[in-house]
């Protein structure tokens, strides 16, 4: 099945609630995306629906993003790790030049993109995985919750930290995982995040939005 | 020479003023007498209503229903009526522009053929530079529908408009002009979707593949009125090239038309009702590609009208399809 009709099929267009200028296509308790998907998970056909869902850093990021548009209009930037393409909608809503949103799950991408249509605003996406790639384009890095999982979060944080030395802008938004970086990290902003009980295990999360320094 | 030459050649004879209707009924003419447009519009409007072929809807029906099958195969719920009634008027508005330019391009040719002599340019009812404010009138009404959508449709529908262009003067280099106008009359099929997703999928490219087959089909039709009238003014058309083997071609044009919706329908993940619907639509193809004479015109503009009902039935099986 086109992932995109998967994706209308068992989402509801929602807003996330700290970034309420944002739409999305979002599960919701009335969507039966998690059977759907387990199901689909058990052929073995697709990743978790990670694209479903506004994860508390994400929302921190794009919060942060939208409030600071200064940070990035007029630049190149890569939504890393994009998910529902929440960061890079915000990035292109803050006036970005040109906004890549890199997930290496294809339903993501095509979240992305309806997202992005949702939304009116123009994104490319990609799902080639840029970990260690050095493309000099790209003048800001945003990544939104990626710290969830090893050893994906060591790679990341290697190559964010070697973006950061080349002059990138690289921002990380965090709810505190496990495996965020102990140090190079400098904050730049703090948010209280509404979440379900069901994702998180609490009704809040404090997420914060961190600047990845090179070192 | 045939007696087919012959009557040609009378009607291509006559003055302007005689070939109207005449005691028989036998009108050659495809501008209708007392019609909506003449009771309805201000004298003033009425070569522009004839120029956007107002008075003849189904060319609007048949670029409107890829797109609207477009729309409905990326929504697993209703469609968004707004966007299907977006999609009609810049339907409304393509439609009449392709004909427009068609007819300024044409007005040399039209002037020599009985079915198109009344029309506004060759009878003089409008000018070229009249024509030429309203052809840029009705793009400007289908550019601002397409900005009204996505980035990605924007760019998609731009892009047709180099293949709108091109399409009047593939009769002259080309038997297959109606391969050119398939490509241009289902483009809503894409840009339906994207206008939806936000981005192209392989589910409307088989949509829009099948639609082109099922043009070439339904247009061949359409031609073989116009086939002797063509051949003497030295135009091609898929109906000259096909002539009397014809029928099997419209058997394998649709045949593989439906053939690639079965395949996109699949792909969508529509359910139990829209095979009913593809069957209905089959039925209907199938019967068409049986049953037209093509050496009556009036039976192959009947039959070519009735593609409508194919749009329906693809529609209804389409929409149904995702919701049971």
């Amino acid at each position: 099945m086109e992932p995109v009709i998967f994706i209308r099929r068992n989402t509801a267009i929602a807003a996330p609630p700290l970034v309420p200028e944002i739409s999305l296509h979002l599960a919701t308790e009335i969507t039966p995306i998690w059977h759907a998907t387990e199901e689909i998970l058990a052929s073995g056909a697709v990743p978790p629906p990670f694209w479903a869902f506004a994860w508390a850093g994400g929302q921190a990021l794009a919060r942060y993003i939208l409030d600071h548009p200064e940070q990035l209009a007029g630049r190149f930037v890569l939504d890393f790790g994009s998910g529902s393409g929440i960061v890079g909608i915000a990035a292109a809503k803050a006036g970005a030049a040109s906004v890549l949103a890199a997930d290496i799950d294809r339903f993501a991408a095509a979240a992305i993109a309806a997202n992005a249509a949702l939304n009116g605003v123009d994104i490319e996406t990609t799902t080639s995985d840029v970990v260690g790639a050095a493309d000099a384009r790209w003048q800001v890095i945003a990544a939104g919750d990626v710290c969830y999982e090893q050893p994906m979060a060591g790679a990341v944080t290697d190559w964010l930290r070697s973006r950061a030395r080349c002059g990138c802008l690289v921002l990380l938004g965090d709810p505190g995982r496990a495996y965020l970086p102990v140090d190079g990290l400098c904050e730049r902003g703090r948010y209280v995040v509404p979440t379900s009980r069901e994702l998180e295990d609490r009704d809040s999360r404090e997420a914060v939005v961190w600047e990845v320094r090179g070192r | 020479m045939t007696p087919g030459d012959e009557s040609i050649r009378a009607t291509l004879t006559q003055p302007a003023e005689r070939g109207e209707a005449g005691e028989d009924g036998a009108d050659p003419s495809d501008i209708r007498q007392n019609d909506w447009v003449e009771h309805w519009l201000p004298a003033g409007a009425r070569p522009y209503a004839r120029l956007a072929r107002l008075d003849r809807p189904i060319g609007t029906w048949l670029l409107l229903f890829p797109g609207w099958w477009g729309i409905a195969l990326a929504s697993p719920r209703w469609p968004n009526p707004t966007l299907l009634l977006l999609f009609a008027l810049g339907a409304v508005a393509m439609r009449g522009a392709g004909c427009t330019l068609n007819d300024i391009a044409d007005r040399d040719y039209d002037r020599r053929v009985a079915r198109t002599r009344l029309r506004p340019l060759p009878s003089g009812a409008v000018s070229v530079r009249q024509a030429s404010i309203f052809l840029l009138l009705q793009l400007a009404i289908g550019a601002a529908v397409l900005f009204s959508l996505n980035r990605t449709t924007i760019l998609l529908g731009a892009a047709v408009l180099a293949l709108i262009g091109t399409y009047p003067f593939m009769k002259r280099v080309t038997y297959w002009p109606q391969f050119f106008l398939g490509l241009n009359f289902n483009w809503g099929a894409l840009i339906g979707w994207t206008a939806v997703t936000g981005a192209l999928a392989g589910a409307p490219l088989l949509l829009y593949a099948g639609g082109v087959l099922w043009t070439i089909g339904y247009d061949t039709v359409y031609a073989h009125q116009d086939k002797e009238d063509d051949i003497r003014i030295g135009v091609k058309s898929s109906a000259i090239a096909l002539g009397e083997h014809t029928r099997p071609w419209l058997f394998a044009f649709y045949a593989a038309a439906v053939l690639l919706w079965s395949i996109a329908g699949y792909a969508a993940g529509l359910g139990p009702v829209f095979w009913a619907g593809l069957a209905a639509a089959t039925v209907q193809l199938a019967w068409q590609a049986a049953r037209v004479r093509i050496e009556a015109a009036a039976d192959c503009l009947r039959k070519f009208r009735s593609n409508r009902a194919v749009g329906w039935f693809m529609l209804f099986g389409i929409v149904a399809g995702h919701l049971g």
